[in-house]
């Protein structure tokens, strides 16, 4: 496997006398999409605001492309090439597709917005994704739930990022949203690109991810090629059915019959 | 289940009703409590109880704890047979997933459009996906599902499973979908044709009911068939039987992709209809068939040649096959199909020059009931047809 753009090395993280994240190891190479999944409160939240630089770690080391590096802003994880997109999507309603696109980073041209020039940028980006929209000028607000989705990861591109954050992209989309957002993933690991999805749907995250990383209680519970794992081996690490005290039990008390027969 | 034979009426009957009242209430609501049952079949609660102890003793229902409104609840699941049966339709450009109950029927379908013959194996599992998806939505569990048929646009060999070399999605030579989805699924999976597939459906319970010889014709990227046969599919040996795409129709015309020159595709193919529409006229020319087919019935010109052009060659084609098998019905489906008579009536101008008047007496050529489902509905019945086999 290539060498990761990002990888994290017993990341700890405590707010008060909780201990939210507890030597946790994570690593994206170029082209992969890692899902993240875990139970409410297993951390994924607070691992994903420690790498987008919103919280940062306590302890722990990270390394972008093989060198270390400090996460401490937010702007220090956008200069490194990392977007996150986070589930409210942060879009403007009453602007148009293109305003959003650009909000912030607006082209200008003597001194005036260069409309046309955003308006042929974006088209580009758009086809780029094959993402087909019928008008860049018609007001967000308008947009289905999965295209706003789309155009919230578009723009994260614009920066050029190499590891896209994505906080359950899928909640609350239809089936043909859902499967759009899908190939945008899909897409976006075709250019080379590091994804992370955290997702509470176990169907979404087999469909794209190559590795599903799993946290419980604020630790590395398992990492597993999607493709030869199977659905009920996740669940299980995600939910801890196999280890806790019962499953202990169980396994010390299958060990002791086969070493008496 | 008790197979025990009852007299009518006899308490037994009454008991054997009220067993059938629950599985029933169970196959369309999927996961219930005992009271929901109770509620849904107007059973008393006392008669539920007992019914659902009888089906768990047999296995055919699982029972776990649960509570309801905070309080002690029995939620009551289907285990075995009355087993659901899941269809997949790959088209070129569109996926679509549908769960049937253990004769058939549609009880849930999806549809998304994906880019399908790029990667095979991106497909099949897109299409995981999206069996998963409409499972979860219909709240049933994956171990009900008896069996899964698919739907593919390209002939599949009988012995192997292969889809052969020559179709509309040329990434796909050599895959076995079955295979494939099968393996991801845990599930036994079948694979058919689409047009074999839209054949059966429509002589089952689309416009082709009742009859006995009837060929469906799929126009969509390439051209297919699906012939029945005295009530019964025909496959011919190795699987292939309906390729009519590749009937020779013109020595000068176009190169296909089977290496033949002016094969009837070329003449009816979707790709090829959109290639021969001007692109300079007002506006943008059509992109899909759809587009086409309403752009002709809103009169413009081009697309009105363009249709009827295609009518004409598939009439020389359907000629062939008329005389052929002599059926008494034609079904034309796909997306072209839309069509209506502007379609149809060139195709029958031209089977009248080119049949057996005999062929033709008895010869109607309709389009299908069923549409763009026709292909889902058939993999449905043969999932459930292909359950019954696996269970016997």
């Amino acid at each position: 496997m290539s060498t990761p753009v990002l990888e994290l090395s017993g990341i700890s993280k405590r707010f008060g006398a909780v201990q939210a994240l507890d030597q946790v190891d994570l690593r994206v190479a170029p082209g992969e999409v890692v899902a993240l999944l875990g139970d409410n409160g297993a951390g994924k939240s607070t691992l994903v605001k420690v790498i987008a630089g919103v919280n940062p770690a306590d302890g722990g080391d990270i390394t972008w492309e093989g060198r270390p590096v400090s996460i401490t802003r937010p702007n220090d994880a956008q200069k490194l090439g990392i977007a996150t997109i986070y589930q409210d999507l942060a879009l403007c309603d009453n602007l148009d597709i293109v305003a959003n696109l650009f909000l912030g980073a607006e082209h200008t041209a003597f001194g005036t917005l260069d409309e046309v020039e955003m308006e042929r940028r974006a088209q580009e980006l758009l086809d780029s994704l094959s993402v087909s929209i019928p008008s860049l000028r018609v007001p967000v607000a308008s947009l289905s739930g999965g295209q706003r989705q789309i155009i919230a990861i578009a723009r994260s591109l614009l920066g050029d990022p190499k590891i896209v954050l994505l906080d359950e992209p899928t909640a609350a989309l239809g089936v043909a949203q859902t499967a759009q957002v899908l190939d945008l993933i899909e897409r976006l690991r075709d250019k080379g690109l590091g994804v992370i999805l955290i997702s509470h749907n176990m169907a979404d995250v087999r469909a794209v991810a190559d590795r599903a990383v799993v946290l419980r209680l604020g630790r590395n519970a398992g990492d597993f090629r999607v493709e030869d794992t199977s659905y009920e081996e996740i669940v299980a690490a995600i939910t801890g059915a196999a280890d806790n005290p019962v499953a202990r039990r169980s396994g010390r008390v299958s060990a002791a019959t086969t070493e008496e027969a | 289940m008790t197979d025990v034979e009852a007299t009518p009426g006899s308490q037994a009957a009454l008991r054997r009703a009220n067993q059938q009242r629950v599985v029933e209430a169970l196959r369309s609501g999927g996961t219930l409590t005992q009271a929901e049952i109770a509620r849904s079949t107007g059973l008393s609660p006392a008669s539920v109880s007992n019914i659902v102890r009888n089906l768990r003793a047999t296995g055919t229902v699982s029972v776990r704890e649960t509570s309801s409104n905070g309080r002690r609840a029995r939620a009551i699941a289907l285990v075995r047979p009355p087993g659901a049966v899941v269809a997949v339709d790959f088209g070129t450009h569109r996926l679509a997933a549908a769960l049937g109950d253990s004769h058939g029927g549609l009880l849930a379908r999806e549809t998304i459009a994906y880019d399908v013959a790029a990667d095979p194996e991106r497909g099949v599992r897109r299409a995981v996906w999206l069996v998963e998806t409409v499972l979860a939505a219909a709240r049933v569990d994956h171990a009900t599902v008896a069996a899964v048929a698919a739907s593919v646009p390209g002939p599949v060999d009988l012995a192997t499973g292969e889809i052969g070399a020559i179709t509309c999605m040329p990434r796909w030579a050599g895959f076995r979908p079955a295979a494939a989805l099968a393996e991801r699924l845990g599930v036994p999976v079948v694979a058919e044709n689409d047009a074999n597939l839209s054949a059966m459906a429509e002589s089952d319970a689309g416009v082709g009911r009742g009859a006995e010889h009837l060929i469906y014709v799929q126009l969509g990227e390439g051209v297919g068939a699906g012939i029945v046969l005295g009530g019964r599919l025909f496959r011919g040996a190795g699987g292939t039987a309906g390729e009519i795409g590749h009937i020779g129709l013109d020595e000068r015309g176009q190169v296909c992709r089977c290496g033949n020159r002016g094969c009837l595709e070329t003449l009816v193919g979707s790709p090829y209809l959109l290639d021969m529409l001007p692109q300079q006229g007002a506006g943008a020319a059509p992109t899909t068939v759809a587009e086409l087919v309403r752009a002709a019935e809103e009169g413009d010109p081009g697309c009105r040649r363009v249709v009827a052009e295609a009518g004409t060659a598939l009439g020389r084609g359907l000629a062939i096959l008329a005389n052929a098998f002599n059926p008494e019905l034609v079904v034309v489906g796909g997306d072209l199909a839309a069509a209506g008579e502007a379609l149809l009536a060139p195709v029958r101008r031209t089977m009248e020059l080119g049949t057996l008047g005999s062929a033709l007496a008895d010869l109607r050529i309709v389009s299908g009931d069923l549409g763009d489902q026709a292909a889902l509905r058939g993999a449905l019945r043969l999932a459930a047809a292909s359950a019954e086999q696996i269970t016997r």
